[in-house]
């Protein structure tokens, strides 16, 4: 069990069985979410932020790790591209969700191309039940860093999205990974940029 | 405000990549809907439908049917619906009836129900899990004692309950994996009332 842990529970497994995901409980019986591989033992996930993340629901065959939280959109993380908001990723193709949260993500179909979850969005007052969901013919990002916007392709709205994390002081722009916003980030992102994907 | 009676699901948003998102809305009489499995495609969802004064149904939703409760047995009503292969055609449940009898069973698609032969001992039984070709189950049984142990089912030998690692008297399996060879879950033991995580293998038993 990772250290400080007071119990865990998993709640997913791949096809093969070698990596599970779940959640594990502290002494103050909050959740945080898991991996767990049959080579590597506990894997520790990245913070989500000071809300945090609830627990890892689903894996999908790649290695990528779902992640539900009760107060914002779903997370999605793979060791080798870090972690992801699941509603940016699917702004940034061009999916409206309306009202519709992705909260909770209940499965992922065998080959990770399909998503069912749960929306803790209400419309109607008082009718005290979720909403269901389902996503179809979704692609996990590739591991292109410059391909700012998630959409799978190189263009100008990549550059245009660097600029804005860019000024916006965020540090997912810092590509040369010294901690700072520099000229040299932005050098990185266009050697990236020309090297392509 | 909701949509059309006739198909009970409407694409919210579709764009150039192809992707949907689509509301999955509750079989008719029902208030809501908690999706539990899905089919490779996406093309069969099932899950649980839930209504006033607690009402709960099993259901089974497609892009042209919307969500449908599925048939029971004679007095036993389909009451939960956890997993599906990844072809769509086998869906792993259960149905109970209002005295509390529960039976573990198979829905095909070809409209058969097969019951799972589990044993009367246990006095709850749950099902969690199908492998991807629909030829392996899991889940687990609650014994008069209530001690809780896991079982397996293979379409070739049937059912077999797993033996309780020592120390323990409480073992719930929550995911059994696509290939059907392993099943993850926790186990209580006196040493951790919140659970520690196992997983079974037919090579290696509990580890």
């Amino acid at each position: 069990m990772p250290p400080g842990s007071e119990g865990v529970q998993p709640r997913a497994a791949s096809f093969s069985g070698n990596l599970i995901v779940g959640d594990w409980f502290s002494d103050a019986l909050c959740l945080f979410p898991y991996a767990w591989s049959a080579d590597r033992g506990f894997i520790e996930l990245p913070p989500a932020g000071p809300e945090l993340a609830f627990g890892s629901g689903s894996v999908s065959p790649d290695g990528t790790v779902w992640i539900d939280r009760p107060s914002d959109g779903a997370l999605l993380w793979r060791e080798d591209l870090g972690l992801y908001e699941f509603e940016d990723v699917l702004e940034a193709r061009g999916v409206r969700l309306s009202s519709l949260r992705t909260n909770y993500i209940s499965n992922i179909s065998p080959d990770g191309t399909a998503i069912i979850g749960l929306s803790d969005d209400r419309p109607h007052a008082g009718s005290g039940v979720d909403r269901a969901w389902l996503i179809t013919n979704f692609a996990i990002p590739t591991d292109c860093p410059p391909d700012t916007d998630l959409n799978g392709t190189l263009d100008a709205f990549d550059f245009l999205a660097f600029l804005d994390r860019f000024a916006e002081g965020d540090l997912r722009a810092d590509l040369d990974g010294d901690g700072e916003l520099t000229g040299a980030d932005l050098v990185a992102f266009q050697a990236a940029f020309d090297a392509g994907c | 405000m909701r949509f059309t009676p006739i198909i009970a699901s409407f694409v919210l948003a579709t764009c150039s990549h192809g992707q949907h998102i689509v509301e999955i809305l509750p079989p008719d009489g029902f208030e809501a809907c908690s999706p539990r499995d899905l089919s490779t495609s996406g093309d069969v969802v099932v899950g649980n439908a839930s209504g006033t004064g607690s009402r709960f149904a099993a259901f089974r939703w497609t892009p042209d049917t919307g969500s449908e409760v599925l048939p029971g047995l004679p007095g036993l009503p389909a009451k939960w619906a956890s997993a599906v292969s990844a072809d769509g055609r086998t869906i792993l449940g259960s149905v109970e009836s209002e005295f509390g009898e529960v039976a573990v069973v198979l829905w095909q698609a070809d409209g058969s129900i097969e019951r799972l032969d589990l044993p009367t001992s246990f006095v709850r039984i749950s099902g969690i899990g199908l492998s991807e070709d629909g030829t392996v189950a899991a889940g687990f049984g609650v014994d008069a004692d209530d001690s809780v142990r896991a079982w397996r089912w293979t379409r070739q030998d049937g059912v077999r309950v797993l033996p309780l690692p020592a120390g323990t008297s409480v073992v719930i399996p929550l995911a059994l994996s696509g290939d059907g060879s392993s099943i993850t879950g926790f186990v209580r033991t006196a040493t951790s009332a919140l659970g520690a995580p196992f997983r079974w293998t037919e090579q290696s038993g509990f580890e």
